[in-house]
């Protein structure tokens, strides 16, 4: 047992390097229940059915088709305590601003380092009570 | 008649060849009898020693010979061969510990390599000693001499706290019905029984885990030349029959900071005062030297157990003809809270601080004392290469002028585990016209600088926290905000930490309980700092 081993995340990416990146990150932080999403369809389509048992979204805001902020969007009409860790490339005010106008949780800017991903998972669990 | 005579000759000769053959078979028989009867006394001899002997074959190892013990050892000792060294220039004993199937043995193993006179190994010798009971005794010693070290240090330390929460407490309760002018009295005594215990904590945790590593180099004769009168006389207001002779010799330079040198000097001199005051007959000298010597001129033992390999050697010897203490009690003198003097006349801490300092330092304490004749205490330090430095050069590191320095625009983020020590420097903080924000751990912590967006001038955390330790937590924001100031509060010394928790050396640590002046002085030269951030980073406070 570690100390985030209760998570159980999604991991919404379109690019499949970042997204090993971030399972490899995760489960060196001790999450063992790691799901990925290639795109924001996909990832509804597995919400649909876990939405109860997912306990975290990581999502790219930047994808084809679908974009991290409509997928939000799209989830906080389901579920509004859903924590939603946002990966982006902007850091612009009027972003950020949005963003969390949007309901997001938490954001981590790209480039990104494990312990930043570490950071952010503690004040989401503070935050969300993750047990 | 020739013949007759030529016949007896030969027989003669026949009859003499006959009788030295005889005589010499029979010497023979006697010289194997002898020979039979010392190898079967070596025998008895061997096979009732109670050492295990074998002799081994000099290259597979092989048993040769063996006594009765050695049999006895056999089932362990194959187990134990593997494991001992095999040299064959000189013997070797070493201790193992085997497991039988009732309880541990302790086996002393001695190997002998046989040499003969042309310098080739003929065999080995082996010989095995159950020590289980000296070496049990031995453990069983030492155990009663730490419990009773143990229960003086717990003793010692409940009595000094328990007198110092009792000056709290009354004087608390007697100030919350006091008129103004008392009160101010009264919280001055609080403050000072405050004092006091802040000052038994340094110094038990300087005794636990002592780091004295400085990069100040001094010259202890010019140090308390310049220093001990009045350093002394302040200390201590002796009078009557003390008298004190100093003798400084000058360029002696040591690797110590004045501090340190501070209480080395003043323990070892409260200890002969009282000394000459539980004796009567003193005269009531106290003679305190420096000296340079050299390596030579330090005893052997010393030079020996203090690990002193050439060089010049410190010498601080405190001596005083008081009561002295016998032998017995000599060995227990740097046992911490152990004393000689009644309840409530010293706290039994002087000298295990001495001890823990210099050991620290690299340097050795001598006590030699005779009940009735006095004590000397001989402190050796090594003597140190380079060139002291003044004064000056050693003061302080950091003079910010915080007086010119706005803090009501800024926000702090203070972080510590217990609870009262957040509200109390939150309540500094505020002092200054700060907006605080409070975390009484890092995970809190990490939520109340990311629900700002890290808009945070400053942090200021504990070291020690359970969970997430303040240098972990300085991590964490940092990856999130590389620029972000912290300032670290400990309770121990900055080169103290245990794992994990070193402080990095650019960071500024503050020593706890942090004085409110020194806490402003502190932010406000990290946030000045801020702006010449690219120059370099902060440099070490403490």
């Amino acid at each position: 047992m570690t100390r985030f081993s209760d998570f159980r995340v999604l991991v919404v990416e379109d690019q499949s390097d970042v997204r090993s990146m971030l399972r490899k990150v995760l489960s060196d932080l001790g999450i063992t229940q790691i799901f990925e999403a290639s795109d924001g369809r996909e990832a509804l389509l597995f919400m649909d059915d876990a939405f109860d048992f997912v306990n975290l979204v990581i999502c790219d805001w930047n994808m084809p088709s679908m974009s991290g902020m409509d997928l939000l969007r799209q989830l906080r009409t389901v579920n509004n305590d859903m924590p939603f860790l946002m990966i982006t490339g902007r850091s612009d005010k009027d972003s950020v601003v949005a963003a969390k106008g949007a309901g997001v949780s938490a954001y981590i800017r790209k480039p990104f380092s494990p312990k930043q991903v570490e950071a952010k998972l503690r004040i989401l669990q503070e935050k969300y009570k993750i047990e | 008649m020739f013949f007759d005579i030529i016949l007896f000759g030969l027989v003669a000769l026949g009859g003499i060849l006959v009788l030295c053959g005889i005589w010499l078979r029979v010497t023979r028989l006697r010289h194997r009898l002898h020979q039979e009867r010392d190898i079967s006394l070596l025998t008895y001899a061997m096979d009732h020693h109670d050492a295990g002997v074998a002799v081994l074959d000099p290259h597979d190892h092989r048993v040769l010979y063996q006594n009765k013990s050695y049999q006895c050892f056999a089932p362990d000792i194959t187990s134990v061969l593997a494991q001992v060294r095999w040299d064959e220039r000189t013997h070797t004993e070493t201790v193992h510990r085997v497991d039988t199937r009732k309880e541990d043995r302790f086996l002393s193993v001695s190997v002998f390599p046989v040499i003969d006179n042309t310098g080739l190994l003929r065999c080995w010798v082996i010989s095995v000693r159950d020590i289980t009971q000296t070496h049990t005794d031995h453990l069983l010693q030492m155990q009663t001499r730490k419990l009773e070290a143990m229960a003086a240090l717990t003793g010692g330390i409940a009595h000094d706290f328990n007198n110092i929460f009792s000056i709290i407490e009354g004087f608390t309760r007697l100030s919350q019905v006091a008129d103004h002018d008392t009160q101010h009295d009264y919280t001055d005594r609080v403050l000072n029984a405050v004092f006091r215990g802040a000052d038994l904590c340094r110094r038990m945790m300087t005794f636990s885990r002592a780091e004295v590593q400085t990069e100040d180099v001094i010259d202890c004769g010019q140090v308390l030349t310049d220093h001990a009168e009045k350093f002394i006389a302040h200390t201590y207001p002796y009078g009557g029959r003390i008298k004190l002779y100093t003798d400084f010799d000058m360029g002696c330079a040591v690797r110590l900071s004045e501090d340190v040198l501070f209480q080395i000097v003043s323990a070892l001199l409260q200890n002969a005062i009282e000394a000459i005051d539980d004796a009567e007959n003193a005269t009531g000298d106290i003679i305190l030297s420096v000296q340079s010597v050299s390596s030579n001129d330090v005893p052997p033992a010393v030079q020996h157990a203090a690990g002193f390999d050439g060089g010049r050697i410190v010498k601080l010897s405190v001596i005083d003809d008081g009561a002295g203490v016998a032998a017995d009690i000599a060995e227990r003198v740097f046992d911490p809270f152990f004393s000689t003097k009644d309840s409530g006349r010293g706290t039994g801490l002087g000298l295990s601080l001495v001890y823990a300092l210099i050991k620290n330092a690299g340097g050795f304490v001598d006590f030699v004392s005779y009940a009735g004749e006095g004590t000397t205490v001989d402190v050796y330090l090594p003597e140190s290469d380079d060139v002291p430095q003044s004064r000056e050069a050693r003061g302080h590191r950091n003079n910010a002028d915080s007086d010119d320095f706005d803090l009501s625009r800024c926000r702090a983020l203070v972080v510590d585990d217990e609870e009262d020590i957040v509200a109390l420097t939150a309540n500094m903080l505020r002092s200054y016209g700060m907006d605080v924000l409070e975390a009484n751990n890092g995970n809190q912590a990490l939520v109340q600088y990311d629900d700002c967006d890290g808009d945070i001038d400053v942090v200021i955390t504990d070291v020690r926290m359970p969970e997430l330790n303040g240098v972990q937590l300085a991590e964490l924001i940092r990856s999130i905000d590389p620029n972000v100031n912290i300032i670290f509060m400990s309770g121990y010394p900055v080169s103290a930490q245990g794992n994990g928790n070193a402080v990095p050396v650019t960071d500024v640590c503050l020593k706890k309980p942090v004085d409110p002046d020194g806490l402003k002085d502190v932010i406000c030269s990290v946030l000045q700092r801020q702006d010449g951030r690219q120059a370099g980073r902060v440099q070490y406070w403490q």
